[in-house]
This record gives structure tokens, sequence and C-alpha cells, in this order.
């Protein structure tokens, strides 16, 4: 039964980041399963209003201000009626929320919870339990999921760590990783058909086998901020160059400890031998990392860390840090870990440096196996049976399966994993489990929301809205061009201002 | 779909037992034999209850999944994404699921009488506070007069700093020694930051061998800045008032012995103590003037506040930048600001003062006490226990008499400060004061004590980590 979904975030293109590629390619592999899927997200600049991605995507950019780092103006109600428009205006079965510090998620949950409607929240960062930020956030965290009906985190790190923030049943939550687009990100020399060719032509397509005297470039794409490691970057460069003289860096990326790097190359004049690319598109970063040998990432905290699985799908070797949830996004023969210390870290890059000359690692046969680790069909499959479980497609008993097992074994528990209730007095019940005063405040905005969508009922009923068509639903059989298909839907939506995207180029 | 699940459910009950038998020991190896002895049909209900060794997957999982699980090689699950792994997405293993996380990992239990102990620096320094603010309101009142506040005051720093000179020497003749008894000659000095205490010479000769590059300062030097103990706690003070003292040490005398090098010290500080009086006694009659036009009220409040704020940012930590972490805390709640804000106090504060030499006074005072005083104070500390507690218990006692004579002193005529009611009310206020001293200290350690138990640090692998660098550089 195919769903209609709201995927709701702040965060979207033109934004470039990994929650917007992520939303944006589950989305897509969703309609390809055949639900209909709609985004909403506030108002980029001038781009406002209802726009139209590839396969009729339909992305509701609401105006909003935006008051920090792209996140807009927490007002807990005022998103609430055009908000109720939309869901019926579009038929919304499921509200699917991106993002622990996007405030335009929080809101859609829990509105749309008021109105009677699945939700599930996706977490894609770790917080820390001990700065005042991470404590607002984690309030605010506990708040939106003391009522949601599924939790999804990228790994199992992020897992324990949203479980533990927002103190919920572990049932409840589902560990879906990222995934890439393996075709946008091949060796460099890579042939389709080697996999299917003799021996001899795989042995003719491998043109970089690193010999004992090559020069080994080692690739860095990273934003240059403190929690990306860039103190450590910084310091494991000079020994690494000293070690080896057959070692060059390629570095990509900006941020505000970019001048410390470049302070550190001047001063010990390695600028010949450490190339800083500024700035790249992602688009982009296939072709600096096909340019290495191996991938650098001395990040601090990583939830999933996609852009390992990228340079490993680019046939680099992959050195990081052992934080977060790296440790389980790559298996160890395509990585060296390593502590997050100077010393740890020049050492794991060394034996990197002589298993690639020695011949230990297979770097080309990265590419086909990352392709069968990670594909966004598969986290649209996975996410699928999420929605099939919390709508009930797939009963209680299978999707919690052992649910009654696990009674009373953790103590943080407050909202037991099932099917959430709707009843109102439910609500209030799991609201006011969230702290002394805390629980009271959240039990206050509930009830208020509740009112103001029983007022809105009345005010605009829903006999008032329009229905939007659905875009026309390619038939898998039928074979139509794609152009015909988007003049088609622009003709039904015109009432909308509408513009039809290519986001080939964009997004990929 | 349900169709399908009932059909699994029939074929695995009409499973032959063999084949049950066939599967236990992959799902439950450690209870195979008792599972084979058992009876057949009790088989599948033994592996399922069997409560600690058997997977909880097996007794938990739907049969639809358990059968999947059979059909397949059965593996355990791991915390791993880059497999697909024949366990639902939400599943969470009991053994693995939060097996990292910390639960207030470092947290150093108080005790009672440390924390007391740690709080006479705080005493100390509001009791001289006090004891200054009880100066001001004699010399306000007329009751003092104002030479003999600060000729005591000078005599005491001026004791204090023969004592302080004398142990600085001793320290530099015991490090001495130990240098010359070491084999190598010294080879480099450390960063600044890389002075730890007055032992470690090894440790600082070690740190000279990494930076070689800064090899080229004296030793002579090496010794006069090293071997005193609170070298950037002294010149942090002490270079606001007397910039001359730890910068001119003079290069070129590498053959002069140590004696010249203290008498040059002691005639810095001579010189550098003969300007502040000479510029405090030239501007005198300007901070006289300074808030003629202000009304008194005005001037309490800001006194108060600043006094209020030299309290609050003064550098309790003690130690001073004398320890390299503590470089960050000295930046952030910079001792300076509690400094000029105590003497900004004592200057608006003068300013309300009868005469030039009444100025004069009060503001030489302040500089003794705000200024000289915590450097001493932090002096004692390290040096001897036995001697901070008797200047603690010193300063409790003056700033409570002080506090006795101004508060029974209701500025009516001069004629009713008799000598025995004044002494009455020092004491009076020098016990009452002391009371409130043991009780706050002693209260508030056993309250923080107790406040401990709310303590919930959780840490775990989603924390970011710290990066471990040598030589921030």
């Amino acid at each position: 039964m195919p769903y209609s979904i709201a995927m709701v975030s702040d965060f979207f293109f033109p934004q470039p980041g990994g929650v917007e590629s992520h939303i944006y390619q589950l989305s897509s592999k969703l309609v390809d399963r055949g639900h209909k899927v709609v985004i909403i997200t506030h108002a980029y600049g001038g781009r406002n209003g209802i726009r139209y991605l590839t396969n009729g995507l339909k992305v509701y950019h609401v105006p909003f201000y935006v008051v920090y780092r792209e996140t807009t103006f927490p007002t807990v109600f005022s998103f609430f009626p055009i908000f109720r428009n939309i869901i019926i205006r579009e038929q919304i079965d499921i509200v699917h929320g991106h993002g622990s510090l996007s405030n335009l998620c929080h809101e859609a949950i829990l509105h749309a919870r008021t109105m009677g409607l699945r939700t599930v929240f996706t977490d894609h960062s770790l917080f820390g339990f001990a700065d005042a930020a991470s404590i607002l956030t984690n309030k605010l965290l506990k708040f939106t999921l003391s009522d949601v009906d599924h939790v999804i985190c990228v790994s199992h790190t992020c897992k324990e760590n949203t479980v533990l923030r927002a103190a919920l049943d572990p049932l409840m939550v589902s560990v879906i990783p990222n995934a890439i687009q393996a075709e946008n990100f091949r060796p460099l020399n890579y042939d389709h058909r080697v996999k299917k060719a003799s021996n001899e032509f795989q042995i003719n397509s491998i043109p970089r086998r690193v010999g004992q005297d090559d020069i080994i470039t080692i690739v860095v794409v990273s934003r240059l901020f403190y929690n990306k490691g860039t103190d450590l970057l910084i310091a494991v460069i000079p020994p690494i160059l000293a070690s080896d003289p057959n070692v060059r860096f390629v570095i990509a990326g900006s941020g505000p400890m970019a001048i410390d790097l470049e302070q550190m190359l001047e001063r010990r004049v390695l600028q010949d031998r450490v190339e800083l690319l500024g700035p790249v598109r992602h688009e982009e970063v296939r072709d600096v990392m096909v340019r290495g040998h191996i991938y650098l990432h001395p990040s601090l905290t990583e939830a999933f860390g996609t852009v390992i699985v990228e340079a490993a799908s680019c046939g680099l070797y992959v050195v990081c840090t052992q934080v977060g949830g790296i440790p389980e996004v790559l298996p160890s023969e395509m990585t060296q870990f390593a502590k997050p210390e100077e010393d740890d870290l020049v050492a794991a890059t060394l034996r990197a440096i002589s298993a690639l000359r020695n011949g230990k690692v297979h770097p080309q046969r990265f590419h086909d196996q990352v392709k069968a680790m990670y594909s966004w069909t598969d986290v649209a499959r996975r996410t699928e049976r999420v929605y099939h479980g919390i709508t009930g497609a797939i009963s209680e008993q299978e999707f919690y399966g052992f649910a009654d097992e696990y009674d009373g074994e953790w103590s943080a528990t407050r909202s037991r994993a099932g099917i959430q209730n709707f009843a109102l007095i439910d609500r209030l019940k799991r609201y006011y489990g969230c702290g002394i005063w805390a629980g009271k405040l959240f039990c206050l905005c509930v009830v208020v929301d509740f009112l103001l969508f029983v007022f809105l009922e009345f005010w605009f009923p829903r006999a008032g809205i329009d229905i939007a068509k659905n875009w026309p639903k390619k038939d898998p059989t039928e074979k139509k061009s794609t152009h015909s298909n988007k003049q088609h839907g622009r003709l039904k939506t015109r009432r909308h201002r509408s513009r039809v995207e290519s986001d080939d180029n964009s997004h990929g | 779909m349900a169709g399908e699940q009932e059909q699994l459910l029939v074929h695995v009950s009409t499973d032959s037992s063999a084949e049950i038998i066939q599967h236990i020991p992959i799902a439950s190896s450690k209870h195979s034999t008792a599972a084979v002895l058992s009876a057949n049909n009790e088989i599948d209900t033994s592996s399922r209850t069997s409560p600690d060794d058997v997977p909880s997957v097996t007794r938990t999982l739907p049969k639809k999944q358990e059968r999947l699980r059979r059909q397949k090689a059965p593996k355990i699950w791991k915390k791993i994404l880059w497999i697909k792994q024949s366990y639902p997405d939400n599943y969470t293993d009991p053994s693995t699921f939060l097996s990292h996380l910390q639960w207030n990992p470092q947290i150093e239990a108080y005790k009672f009488w440390p924390l007391v102990v740690d709080s006479t620096v705080i005493v100390q320094h509001i009791s001289s506070v006090i004891i200054f603010v009880c100066c001001f309101v004699g010399i306000y009142r007329g009751r003092i007069p104002p030479i003999s506040v600060v000729g005591w005051s000078s005599t005491c720093t001026f004791v204090c700093w023969l004592l302080w000179d004398a142990w600085n020497s001793h320290d530099e003749r015991v490090k001495r020694a130990g240098i010359q008894s070491q084999p190598t000659p010294l080879a480099g000095l450390p960063r600044d930051t890389d002075l730890n205490t007055d032992h470690e010479i090894g440790s600082s000769m070690h740190a000279g061998s990494r930076d070689p590059d800064i090899s080229m300062i004296v030793p002579e030097e090496t010794l006069s800045r090293g071997s005193s103990p609170i070298p950037n706690a002294t010149s942090n003070t002490q270079s606001s008032l007397d910039p001359s003292t730890t910068i001119n040490v003079p290069e070129d005398n590498i053959s002069a012995s140590l004696l010249s090098i203290r008498q040059q010290r002691q005639f810095a500080t001579a010189k550098s103590a003969l300007l502040i009086y000479s510029a405090l006694l030239g501007l005198s009659p300007v901070l006289k003037s300074l808030t003629i036009s202000t009304t008194s009220d005005s001037i309490w409040a800001l006194s108060v506040w600043l006094i209020l704020m030299n309290v609050l940012f003064y550098d309790y930590g003690g130690e001073g930048s004398d320890y390299a972490d503590s470089d960050v805390a000295s930046t952030r709640y910079p001792s300076s600001l509690s400094t000029n804000a105590a003497l900004m106090a004592s200057t608006v504060l003068a300013s309300r003062l009868k005469t030039t030499t009444h100025v004069f006074s009060l503001t030489l005072f302040s500089i003794q006490v705000f200024g000289l005083f915590p450097v001493f104070r932090r002096h004692i500390k390290q040096r001897s226990r036995l001697l901070h507690v008797s200047l603690t218990i010193l300063l409790i006692l003056a700033a409570g008499s002080g506090l006795g004579l101004v508060l029974d002193d209701h500025g009516l005529e001069q004629h009713t400060w008799s000598l025995i009611s004044s002494w009455r009310s020092a004491l009076t206020g020098a016990i009452l004061w002391s009371l409130i001293n043991i009780a706050a200290m002693g209260g508030c350690s056993w309250w923080l004590i107790s406040l401990q138990k709310y303590k919930n640090v959780v840490i775990g692998p989603w924390d970011p980590a710290k990066p471990i660098v040598r030589g921030r550089r």
C-alpha cells in the first residue's frame, strides 16, 4: 500500500549537506517504490512556494524567519495553520522529520500527532550531554520524541545516543545507515565491464598499483572546523611528510581553521607538497578524491561519516579516527583506524602507506564492495518497513518482535514501543514524564496545540481546502518520456507557482 | 503476508525433530548437550526458555525470523553497518547496547577537610577586602589617622618582602646545587609555561631538549626565573606595578654571582617601590578632586560593585599561571580584572577623603592590600600549611574586630570612643565573624559533598573526542 509521506526539515537544497542529500535521495527512492512524497522546508532566499524536483518530488518552501544556521525561529504554534493546510491538501499519512537541530521538524511532529498522523524522526547527528546547547537541544528532542511513532538513526552509536537523550524505548529506534550513489563515486579508470571480463582484462585495467617509490597522495576533504579534527590534521601533516619523501597532500574544504592550516604550511615551508584546493562543490568531490591513494579523515565526532564511504567507493584506502559511528561504517580491510591522537594517527597513516606500497590492500576492489554495502534503494526499502510497522501493515508482534520480553529492562523507558495511541489523555501522559517543570510546560503546549487544531478545524474547515492532484505516476511498463510527463504535471498544478527543476547537476 | 507466515509456522512445527536437533547446536552451542538429552518435544522450548546462555534472539524473535535465521547460517549480531544482518533494524542487542557508556567516569569524591582547607583561600581574600573597607570607614570617619594605617601596612609589606626574598634566595641556592650536580650542561630553557614547580628540574631539562631552538638564553637567567616558585604570579601583579623586576635581568651578567643577581633584584624592587611612591604622591591632589562633582551615594554604589567584582573575579585557583593548564582559566577570568576593579574602587573611595595625605595613604594601602598581598598569600600557601592557616586565622580575627568596631561605632560624638567599649565591640565582632566563617566553610563544604549525589556525567562514543596533539604550536 503506497503511503503519502511528508518529509519535514529545515535543511534542504539549495543548501548542501548530508541531511539535505539524505532527504532527497530517500525521497526519490521512495517515489520510485510507488509512494507519494512531499518535502516541507523553509524558504531559501527567493526560493519560496512550491517547487518540483525530478520524478514529481514536490517541495514546499514555507516562508519562515531563519534565526541561526538555516534553522527557523522556534515559535511552537505558528507553523500549524500552513502545515495543516499542506497535510490536508496532500492527503499525508506519515510525517517524517529530519535533523534534531531542525525546529521545523520538531513542530511538524507535534502538530502531526495532534492531527492524528503517524510520525517518524530521523536523527543524523550526535550530541553530548554536558554543554548548554546540548542540554537545550536534548530537552527539545525529549519533548518531540515523547510522542513519536518511530525513530531512525544512521548508526548504532547514534541510536545509543538518541535513546539516552530522549529516553526512548530502544525497540522503537531503528538503525538505517546513510548510503551513497555509488555511480557518482567511481574510481578513475573504472570500467563497468571489469566485473564480467576475464582475469587478464582486470589486471590490465588496474593502473594504480603503487610501487615502492611512487608518489602517494593523501586526500582530505573536510570542512575545516574544530570538530572535524583540523587540529589533528595540522599536527599530523609535518611528521607524515617528514617520514616519507614521496607523499603529497591534497586538502579540499574551507572553514574557520583554514588560516591555521595555511600558517602551518608557511612556517614549515610545505607549500610544494601540500595542495590546498579551497572549497569544492559536492559533485566535484569525486574528482578530487580520485587524485589520491589514501583518504585521511581526522574527525573528532561523526554520526555516520558518509565521506569515508564515498572515499572508499572512489578506491581510496581510508585512514580515520575511531570516533562516533565511524568504526561501524567500513570493514577493516578498507580502513586503518587510529585513536584521535597525533602520534597514533601518524602511525596509522604510515601503516596505510606501507600497506599500499607492499600491495597488501586492493583499493581497486573497493568500489564494487561499497556498492554492495550501501545503496539508497536499500535504505528506502528499510524505511518502508518502518512505515509498515507504524501504520500497522505488519503486525506489532512482528515489527517490535520481542517487545514483551524486555519489559522493565530499560529504566529510562517512558514511551513503550508499539502502536502509539492518539487519545489526548494518553499523549499528555507521555509528555508529562519529561520532567518536573518541563513535563507540565510540554503538556500545556500540547493542550494549546490541540485547541488550536480545534479552532482551525472550525475556522478553516477541511471541506474548504483543495486536494492537490497527484503527480501522474509513470507506469513501469509504459515507456514515456520524462519531458512530456513534466509538462503534464505542470499543467495540472498551474495553480501553484511551480517550476520544474532539473536536479541532475546540482544534487548529485 | 499473514498467510505466508502461518504456512511458515506450520512448517516449523511439523519439521522433524531431527532437523531441530541439527540446528540447535548452532543456535545455542552451550546448551546443545542438555537439549539433546531432553525429550524431543521439549527441545524447542528448552532452547527458548534457557535464560542466559542462549543468544536472546532465539527466544525472542518471532517464528518467521527465527526460521529465516535457521535457514541462513545464523550469525551473532554485530555492531556494524556494512553487512546486511538477518536481524530487524530495530533489533537491540542487550550485550552490546550502551556497552561503551561510562557513567561518572572521572568523579573524584570530595573529602570534608581538604575542602575546608581549600576554602580558606576565599576566606582570606574576603577578610582582607573587609579589612580594607573597615580601614577606609575608619579613616573617613576620622577614627584612625591615615598615616598610622599606611605606616603599619608598609611595615608589614616590608617584612613580608624580606621573608619572600629570603625564601627565594634559599630556593635558588637549592636549585643551583641541584643543577651543578647534573652531569650535562644546561642545554636550553623551556618555554615559560613549561616551568612547573621549583622541584621540576628534570622535567624542564626534558622540555628543553624538545625545543632545542630556544637554547640561546643564558643559564643564569634560567636560574633566576625558573627558581622562583611563583614566577608568573609575581610578574602578573608586579609587572603592572614595576615591570623592571622581571624584565631588567641583565643579559651581560653571565659571570655574575648569585648574590649580585639577588641584589640587583632587590635594587629593582626598591626602585619600583620608590617610583610608585612618588607617582602616588604626585597624583594624590588630582585624585582628591577627581569625583568632587559626584554625590557620595553614587560613589558608595560604584565602589560596592567594584569590590564585588574584585571578589567574584579574583583568581582563587591560587597557583596562578604556574601550571600550563591554568593558562586557559587565567585568560578567561584575568586576575588583572579583579585587581583593577579593586584599585578603581579604592581610587574613587579615596577621592571622598579630606586631605591629600588621606588620599595618598588610602591609595598606597589599597595597592598593598590588593596588589601585593595576594601574591604573598599565594606564596605562603605553597610554602607552609601552618603559616597559611595561622594567616587565615589572623585575617579572620582582624576582619572581625574591624567589622565590630565599624558597626558598633554609630558615628556620634568623638568622646564615645572609649577604649573599653571599643575592645568589647572588637572582641564581639571577631568572635561573631569567626563563627560565621567556620559555619560557612563547614556548611558549604558539606553542602558541596551532599550535592555530589546529583552528579550525573554520561560519557560515550558520541562525545567529541579530545584530540591529543603534542606541542600545541
